[in-house]
């Protein structure tokens, strides 16, 4: 058999494929595994998990646009050629983690009429093809500003069809006896967005040199040096290692995982952190959800901050002392108690009360009590406005050329979308988004077919509203979303 | 010249590659099918797309039937 994982997204995600090319590995002995991915990003491939590696050269295939006159035909060819030498490897299975439109292309390109694929890919009309559930739940719940809990090495597993344990999360480890009296620093400045300032760095830096004797080093990519030399020029006697564009994505790895610990945001080396077992204080900044990307390794901490204005150099550097010393946290939002067990709130996070819509609509758990009387109205204007589509499926059942009623099913759409906008009932958002995904997913199709499996999902959508609506907000009950064969329960956590 | 001066240079040459592809792709989806002629019209811009910034590379647009 042979396997093909398809990683064209960053190098921290290249990283957190790594767990489940290992699982891939362990339960498929006898197939062959390859691994596509930018070949930017090839230092960060594990050779030893994989069969073959392949690049995807995206310079080489961009660089005959790069024209006044672009010659887009030239790029196309070269399109041509990859796909055709991808498509003559025959997979029996393509596992896309990329989930990006590009990916979804070219997986439709390269698989065959008895190729299994999970991850997007696309109907022979074009329209996205989101075969698996787990990716369906990544295209409706996961991304910046949803309320989705679920990391994504865990999602890469599900959607791969494979079930992670410890051992899949372990390379390269040093004991930690062993570890060099080191803490690294990724300033993680390619995007500005995710890291401290310059001067809060500096202010960290200051702080671990006059409380702590080991090394402090700072570690970062070329583009990096500048904002690193403004860091590195800590007056006193001792001063920081800079590394920041010195090393090699190899060098970087075996670094961290000697490493006592790392500070950094959300990072390829946090990514590593994982993998190593080495201790992680995660600096996070809203911009990035902590909870699909944050560390994973046993005695990681997260201090997810609002804003950079609202922790200081002190709670860095102190939380960082408490957790070389084995002291309990001080000001730590979640710990990490190893890869395998769920992240450890230490105070309340936004968003629970969507966070539990989505476990009762995917996981079978219980749904939460209605947070307020604006959300109970919210479901019921989604009540009505379902009702509505649904009556007007009826009326194109009966005369599919009806236009009016194709109208007003794509006004019911519209009407949805702004029940859930931030300033109306946001937390209504999980369903709606549900709701869209599983619409999404209908093929090709003909007509009355098309229309009966719209139906089945309006009716499944009514199902999950009256969870809230006919009880009146007064007790919630557990329901589940039918999703196909495996009785409802979508994701096992 | 200057790196500053080079990314913009690149962003403009991305970016009328993408309306060109766009052109053509408008040509072809107005006759109504689906061939792998699109298909590959579209990987090539979706590939310039994840090269220009603040383009939401993870969200992949669907459309429902």
């Amino acid at each position: 058999m042979k396997i093909l994982v398809v990683q064209l997204a960053r190098l921290g995600d290249i990283y957190q494929t790594w767990p489940t090319l290992h699982a891939l590995q362990r339960q498929n002995p006898s197939a062959e595994l390859h691994l596509l991915t930018r070949g930017t990003f090839a230092a960060a491939v594990p050779h030893d998990l994989i069969d073959r590696h392949i690049a995807l050269d995206t310079r080489d295939v961009l660089a005959p646009l790069i024209d006044e006159k672009p010659a887009i035909d030239t790029s196309l060819e070269k399109l041509d050629g990859f796909c055709d030498q991808m498509r003559a490897e025959n997979y029996h299975r393509i596992i896309n983690l990329s989930f990006s439109a590009f990916s979804s292309y070219l997986v439709s390109q390269i698989e065959s009429s008895t190729t299994t694929v999970s991850g997007y890919s696309r109907f022979n009309d074009g329209y996205l093809r989101i075969p698996d559930d787990g990716s369906a739940y990544f295209y409706a719940q996961v991304g910046v500003g949803r309320p989705n809990r679920l990391h994504i090495s865990d999602l890469f597993a599900y959607v791969a069809g494979v079930e992670l344990t410890a051992e899949d999360w372990e390379f390269g480890r040093s004991p930690s006896q062993d570890r060099a009296p080191a803490i690294l620093i990724h300033i993680g400045a390619s995007d500005l967005s995710k890291t401290l300032s310059s001067g809060k760095w500096l202010q960290v830096v200051k702080g671990l040199l006059s409380a702590w004797s080991g090394e402090v080093v700072l570690i970062g990519s070329a583009a990096e040096r500048e904002f690193a030399a403004q860091i590195a020029a800590v007056s006193g006697e001792r001063r920081p290692v800079n590394l920041v564009g010195e090393t090699s994505l190899a060098e970087v790895f075996t670094m961290v995982s000697e490493a006592r610990l790392l500070i950094g945001g959300d990072s390829a080396p946090v990514q590593i952190a994982s993998l190593t077992g080495t201790p992680v204080l995660n600096v996070s900044l809203p911009i990035v959800s902590f909870w699909e990307t944050g560390p994973r390794s046993k005695g990681s901490r997260i201090l997810a901050v609002s804003a950079e204005e609202t922790v200081s150099a002190e709670e860095i550097v102190a939380e960082s002392l408490a957790m070389l010393t084995g002291q309990a946290t001080t000001a730590a939002t979640v710990r990490v108690l190893g890869p395998t067990l769920p992240y450890v709130e230490m105070r309340p996070q936004p968003r629970a009360f969507e966070w539990e819509v989505i476990r009762g609509m995917y996981m079978g758990e219980k749904f939460p009590e209605p947070p307020s009387d604006l959300f109970l109205l919210g479901m019921k204007r989604l009540l009505d406005v379902n009702l509505l589509a649904m009556e007007q499926l009826e009326v194109l059942r009966k005369n599919p050329q009806n236009k009016t009623a194709s109208t007003i099913i794509d006004r019911a759409d519209e009407l949805m979308e702004q029940i859930i906008q931030p300033q109306m009932v946001p937390e209504a958002a999980p369903v709606v988004q549900w709701f869209r995904t599983e619409r999404l997913r209908i093929g090709p199709m003909s007509i009355d077919q098309l229309i009966e499996a719209t139906h089945i999902v309006h009716q499944r959508l009514h199902d999950v509203i009256n969870i809230y609506v006919n009880s009146g907000g007064g007790e919630s009950e557990q329901a589940v979303v039918d999703g196909g064969d495996d009785d409802g329960v979508i994701l096992d956590k | 010249m200057s790196s500053e001066s080079a990314r913009h240079d690149l962003q403009h040459f991305l970016r009328l590659s993408a309306a060109q592809v766009r052109y053509r792709l408008g040509t072809l989806e107005s006759k109504g099918t689906y061939s792998v002629r699109v298909a590959r019209l579209r990987m090539l811009e979706e590939l310039i797309k994840e090269q220009i910034p603040h383009e939401d590379t993870r969200r992949s647009a669907g459309q429902t039937r």
